[in-house]
């Protein structure tokens, strides 16, 4: 079904230009209906900010278990914008609070953690880790906001980037600050689509919706950009199970493959990349979602310089401003900075609480539509349409040594514990990220499209 | 065909001596305490990073020797004070206690070196080719690793069947209060070998953890997998366990090599209304690492003293 709906997807990339430009047109009186909107609403806002002065958000991820290390790094990563954002005053009277919940990455659990968090008050959920718990998610929220009206709940996604979650799941009390595989994925391939010399690709994915939605992004994209590549292989393995890289890597030798393209993450990428390293597979570069992830290229090691390549909302020191962040993350948790999202996410949500001038989820959602966000690495936007953050994306190779001075990725951090460091190889602008989306969803009533416009000129 | 054949027995060579060397210490341990120790995993996470945390302070010849002497040393201890108090109230509890300490053990390690994967790299001395066929490499480590996994069977071997010590040990086994009256000191006994299975969790943490991943999952990840092999060679028997690692190994290698799906194996070619169809055209690479599972139990239901074990479980 999701094949059937990327394949349309794709078909009307051509209609997009078009279709940019009608929502352009409407921008204006969209934005004036929606002014006039919160005129009326604003008279009501100091009744609910007296009431509550901290705004608690509900982290909802695994803190314990295998996978509790990814959830327990994503935690720090707010605390410390969250932190940075209290500080700062920007937010008035209102401050932020992270709640943790540990859902064990398991769907059921999670929307007991959200019932819980609902019935404390809470009205903010905040989530990343695996696609299943995020649609278990969505679904819990659109049940919860029509049955308690009044006690609305807004689920910020920061990492589950299942395509589905901004299509045919899509809705407006859901929002997805991390680029969906799609979009990563057409990241990819306009890179590899240039280069010349890559004649035939090799997929390897975990099995289950995730790897298989990686796999069919990969074939369709690659086939729409560049017809003559060939897929030589197209493997899934099951989650965490393959010790054994190796039978894997001989076939990608025997297949002839210049290119792997993998949606691989945790174990299951550490493996792939040491068992290429071991047995000395050269010429072949894996592109990758996941290999940057904290404790990835420390396992990957030596084996995967000049070899992996990562894409990502952010790499390295792009720009010195969010260098700075890093750093200070660095210093602060002994850990390298990972999510882009994560300050994207935290800094327009404060900005959203300081438009709406209310912590009321219905106004910030209204806020965070269509809005535009100033980063160090450039504009990002928040599509109006379905709800999906549309940012530049950054390819980068893992490097070993010292950074070169003077290049763009002068005083990069190099990853913790090792001298290897992501270095740059291509910026892709945040309009190549603007997919057309079937998501329909439905607005609360007297809403309009905030602001449906995308003005970044492909910088 | 030729080179694929070769390639399947060298790297099934290399991936089953692998799993031998992770389950030596459990089948020590079984065979000659009965015990299943759960926190086996545990332990050869504690050898890869404290062999990880003496590489980075000294080199790897020296973690090699040091960090199996740690994990043995702390093995000894939860003998001594922990574990031998629960010996009289059967399996169970000592099954459940050593669950408990596989936790603990996790805990502190992510206390001690955070929850993120280290930097546990092979020694450079070791780090290259040895010889290529057909595109790929045979680095010099893996050569290494198989030599330790094949010193440590011989070495067991003869430990237990030609040695003194070994004699009254596996005398213990048999004839626990025997034993004591002839005045050996059973706890001792006990103690030290629960302490050398450890140890060799420990040689395996130290020279697998870096071919594999060091981080906090990984007694989590290889647990299931040496419990396995256990199994299917037969609870207690080394040369059970090195035929089952071996086993693992060229199948493993075999399936995910070969390009057919199960109904290719058995030459068929079911139509999509074919009863499971999904499952017959998956193709055997997808299988092959969860065929250990299947093959366990396989073994438990025809023959459930595994391939070379002297008991029923």
């Amino acid at each position: 079904m999701k094949f059937a709906s990327l394949e349309s997807t794709m078909g009307a990339v051509g209609r997009f230009g078009a279709r940019l430009g009608r929502l352009a047109g409407g921008r204006n009186t969209a934005l004036g209906v929606l002014g006039g909107a919160l005129l009326g609403l604003s008279a009501l806002a100091p009744a609910h900010a007296a009431a509550t002065k901290t705004i608690r958000i509900a982290f909802i991820d695994p803190l314990s278990g295998p996978f509790g290390s990814v959830g327990i790094i994503d935690a720090k990563g707010f605390e410390f914008m969250i932190d940075k954002i209290n500080k700062s005053g920007e937010l008035g009277d209102y401050k932020l609070k992270l709640v943790l919940f540990d859902n064990k990455v398991n769907p059921a659990i999670s929307q007991v953690d959200a019932e819980k968090a609902a019935d404390e008050g809470i009205r903010y959920i905040l989530q990343g880790n695996g696609s299943n718990v995020a649609f278990a998610l969505a679904n819990w929220v659109k049940k919860h906001n029509k049955l308690h009206p009044d006690a609305k709940m807004l689920y910020l996604n920061y990492a589950a980037i299942d395509p589905g979650l901004s299509n045919s799941d899509c809705g407006f009390y859901h929002f997805n600050f991390d680029a969906n595989v799609n979009m990563k994925m057409a990241g990819l391939v306009s890179y590899i689509a240039k280069q010349k010399d890559i004649k035939k690709v090799f997929l390897i994915n975990m099995d289950y919706s995730f790897g298989h939605s990686v796999a069919n992004a990969a074939k369709i994209m690659l086939k729409a950009e560049r017809p003559d590549i060939q897929i030589v292989g197209d493997m899934f393995t099951p989650i965490g199970q393959t010790k054994d890289y190796t039978p894997f890597i001989y076939k990608i030798k025997q297949s002839g493959a210049q290119a792997v393209v993998t949606g691989n993450w945790g174990a299951d990428m550490s493996l792939l990349a040491k068992a290429a390293g071991q047995a000395g597979l050269q010429g072949v570069q894996f592109y990758t979602f996941y290999a940057g992830i904290p404790g990835t290229p420390q396992a990957i090691g030596d084996a995967g310089a000049g070899r992996v390549m990562q894409i990502t909302p952010w790499v390295g020191s792009v720009k010195s401003a969010e260098s700075e962040d890093a750093t200070a993350f660095q210093k602060a948790y002994d850990d390298n900075w990972y999510y882009g999202s994560q300050l994207y996410l935290t800094g327009m949500l404060a900005k959203a609480i300081k438009e709406a001038g209310s912590a009321d989820p219905t106004q910030v959602a209204l806020h965070l539509e269509g809005m535009h966000y100033q980063t160090p690495v450039g504009d990002v936007y928040m599509r109006a349409d379905n709800n999906a953050i549309v940012m530049p994306m950054y390819l980068s190779m893992l490097e070993k040594g010292t950074p070169p001075a003077g290049t763009p990725p002068a005083g990069t951090p190099t990853q913790k514990g090792t001298d290897l460091y992501w270095k740059m190889v291509k910026r892709i602008p945040a309009i190549k990220m603007m997919l057309p989306t079937s998501c329909q969803m439905v607005r609360p009533a007297g809403a309009v499209l905030a602001n449906a416009y995308f003005n970044n000129t492909g910088k | 065909m030729l080179h694929t054949i070769f390639f399947v027995l060298m790297n099934g060579l290399v991936y089953g001596l692998l799993l031998f060397l992770l389950s030596s210490g459990l089948t020590l341990i079984f065979s000659m305490m009965g015990v299943l120790n759960f926190a086996q995993a545990s332990f050869y996470m504690l050898g890869a990073y404290f062999g990880y945390q003496i590489m980075a302070w000294t080199n790897f010849w020296i973690a090699l020797i040091c960090a199996p002497v740690l994990v043995g040393l702390l093995g000894t201890l939860v003998e001594r004070y922990v574990l031998s108090k629960v010996h009289a109230r059967g399996h169970v509890a000592e099954l459940l206690l050593t669950f408990g300490v596989s936790y603990l053990v996790i805990e502190m390690v992510k206390l001690a070196w955070g929850v993120n994967a280290v930097s546990y790299n092979q020694p450079p001395a070791l780090n290259f080719p040895l010889f290529t066929v057909d595109g790929v490499s045979y680095p010099a480590y893996n050569i290494f690793m198989m030599v330790v996994s094949v010193l440590i069977f011989v070495l067991l071997f003869l430990l237990l069947k030609k040695t003194r010590i070994g004699i009254i040990i596996q005398a213990a086994l048999s004839n626990r209060d025997m034993v004591g009256m002839l005045g050996h000191n059973i706890p001792r006994i006990f103690a030290l070998v629960f302490g050398i299975g450890c140890a060799l969790a420990g040689v395996a943490g130290v020279v697998g953890g870096n071919i594999l991943v060091t981080e906090p999952g990984m007694a989590l990840s290889i647990g299931p997998i040496i419990f396995v092999v256990v199994v299917v060679g037969g609870m207690g028997s080394f040369g059970g366990a090195l035929a089952a690692s071996l086993l693992i190994g060229f199948l493993q290698n075999y399936m995910t090599t070969l390009n057919v799906s199960l109904a290719g194996l058995v030459g068929i070619t079911p139509g999509t209304q074919f009863p499971l169809y999904e499952l017959l055209n998956q193709p055997l690479s997808q299988l092959a690492a969860i065929m250990p599972y299947f093959l366990m139990i396989l073994i438990l239901t025809i023959r459930p003293k595994g391939l070379m074990g002297r008991v029923e479980i």
